[in-house]
């Protein structure tokens, strides 16, 4: 549909409700100002519609912003989208942009071309390379795969002799004997020193379990470095753990006195009935007997509320002591009810202590 | 000739392009909706743009017409 003269004046009129006569004498003024301008080669701007200028000798318009933006509206926002690995030869299309598509067109082919040629000069590289490389990799790979299974096997027979001894020295020996071989691999590539580092891990791998398996794990000097490190970590009121902190207690000291005495705890009972008055679950506390063993049923961090769980157990006429002890930076206060000289002899007398305590509780050195 | 009198004007240019209509100013030219589609545009660098369509005013003057 065309509006002409005739249309836009009865719109016009409709819009500014002034009269007919009227609104052909703004339009034709408005016109006439507009061509005056053109004529002299001026601009001539109409507030939020757009300017209209000379170009070449022909009237053009350029919308303003608004104007532009509100006739776009349905497209208002969109922005170019990059498509990534679409290259089009912009002949075959439909492409209305002939300037930027020719000039595309060139650089592609001219791209290709240049692409081609640095592919082939790299094939003739690649092909003068490859044999060589292949021909001086190959021997290396295989003796060093060689040799890593050679010393796996001499680290074999070695560690089924070792393990028959089982005796530091020869661990000792055996891991002199694995360093220079990593050495000498250390110069060579990169696979073998893999292969020798993964041959070690199984190594001492396979060593460990045949130590643990042979039950050697107790006269071990090794295992002490293992307890020291389980007596660091923070002890819960679990009795799962009782097991495990009894069991490393024991070790711990069988080795400065009696070694014979490991994993017999059961032997002691008597040697603690003979002193009795030092060690026992009721009667006063001893202090000069510092280095027994004491049941511990609270573990608090307040020492005026462990002071106040110690004091009926101490009016039931048990022995208690309040142990201070430091587990991942919070101080706790252990109540432990009687002292004794072994494990084995405080855990015969959970039995003996009241009833909410029996099975939950555990059993401590007294520092 | 009053600001009015343009606003007015260029309301009823505004609303008649929108609705697909060609208006014709007598003396001047006339203004029409153009309607862009979308299309693929490769940038000198390689860089390959889908340009989003657009609705835009296309003006003839009227003096360039008849040439």
């Amino acid at each position: 549909m065309i509006i002409d003269k005739e249309q836009l004046i009865y719109l016009l009129v409709d819009k500014t409700g002034l009269e007919q006569e009227q609104v052909k004498g703004q339009l034709s003024k408005l016109i006439k100002r507009i061509n005056r301008a053109a004529e002299e080669g001026k601009r001539f701007e109409v507030e939020g519609f757009g300017t209209f200028s000379v170009e070449k000798g022909a009237l053009e318009f350029t919308p303003e912003d608004t104007l532009q933006t509100e006739i776009n509206n349905k497209y208002a926002g969109m922005k170019p989208i990059e498509l990534i690995g679409a290259f089009k030869k912009p002949e075959e299309d439909e492409i209305p942009d002939i300037a930027a598509g020719s000039a595309g067109d060139k650089g592609w082919t001219f791209d290709e071309q240049a692409a081609g040629a640095d592919a082939d000069t790299e094939m003739d590289d690649d092909l003068e390379k490859k044999p060589l490389q292949e021909v001086e990799d190959m021997p290396e790979q295989e003796s060093a795969s060689e040799e890593a299974q050679e010393d796996f096997e001499k680290l074999i027979s070695k560690e089924t002799a070792a393990t028959e001894f089982a005796s530091d020295e020869k661990n000792k020996s055996k891991k002199q004997d694995e360093d220079p071989p990593k050495e000498e691999e250390e110069k060579e590539d990169p696979i073998g020193r893999l292969l020798v580092a993964a041959v070690v891990v199984i190594t001492l791998g396979v060593s460990g379990f045949l130590i643990y398996d042979l039950g050697l794990l107790g006269k071990d000097s090794g295992s002490s470095v293992a307890y020291t490190q389980a007596e660091e970590q923070p002890q819960n009121m679990q009795t799962s753990e009782n097991v495990a902190i009894s069991a490393n207690d024991s070790k711990d000291r069988s080795e400065p006195d009696e070694p014979e005495e490991v994993g017999t705890p059961e032997d002691n009972p008597e040697s603690s009935e003979n002193i009795q008055s030092t060690y026992g679950l009721k009667g006063e506390f001893n202090p000069a007997t510092n280095n027994g063993y004491t049941i511990v049923v609270h573990s608090l961090r307040s020492l005026e509320q462990a002071e106040s769980n110690r004091q009926p157990l101490q009016e039931s006429g048990y022995r208690t002591v309040i142990n201070q002890a430091n587990v991942q930076g919070t101080t706790y206060y252990r109540v432990g009810i009687g002292q004794f000289e072994t494990i084995g002899a405080a855990q015969e007398a959970i039995d003996q202590i009241p009833e909410p305590y029996q099975s939950n509780n555990f059993i401590k050195r007294i520092k | 000739m009053n600001t009015e009198f343009i606003k007015a004007f260029s309301e009823i240019i505004r609303e008649e392009i929108t609705r697909k209509n060609e208006v014709q100013v007598e003396g001047v030219g006339s203004f029409e909706l153009k309607h862009q589609k979308q299309f693929q545009k490769q940038y000198d660098n390689g860089r390959v743009v889908m340009m989003p369509p657009k609705d835009t005013i296309a003006f003839t003057p009227e003096n360039s017409q008849g040439i």
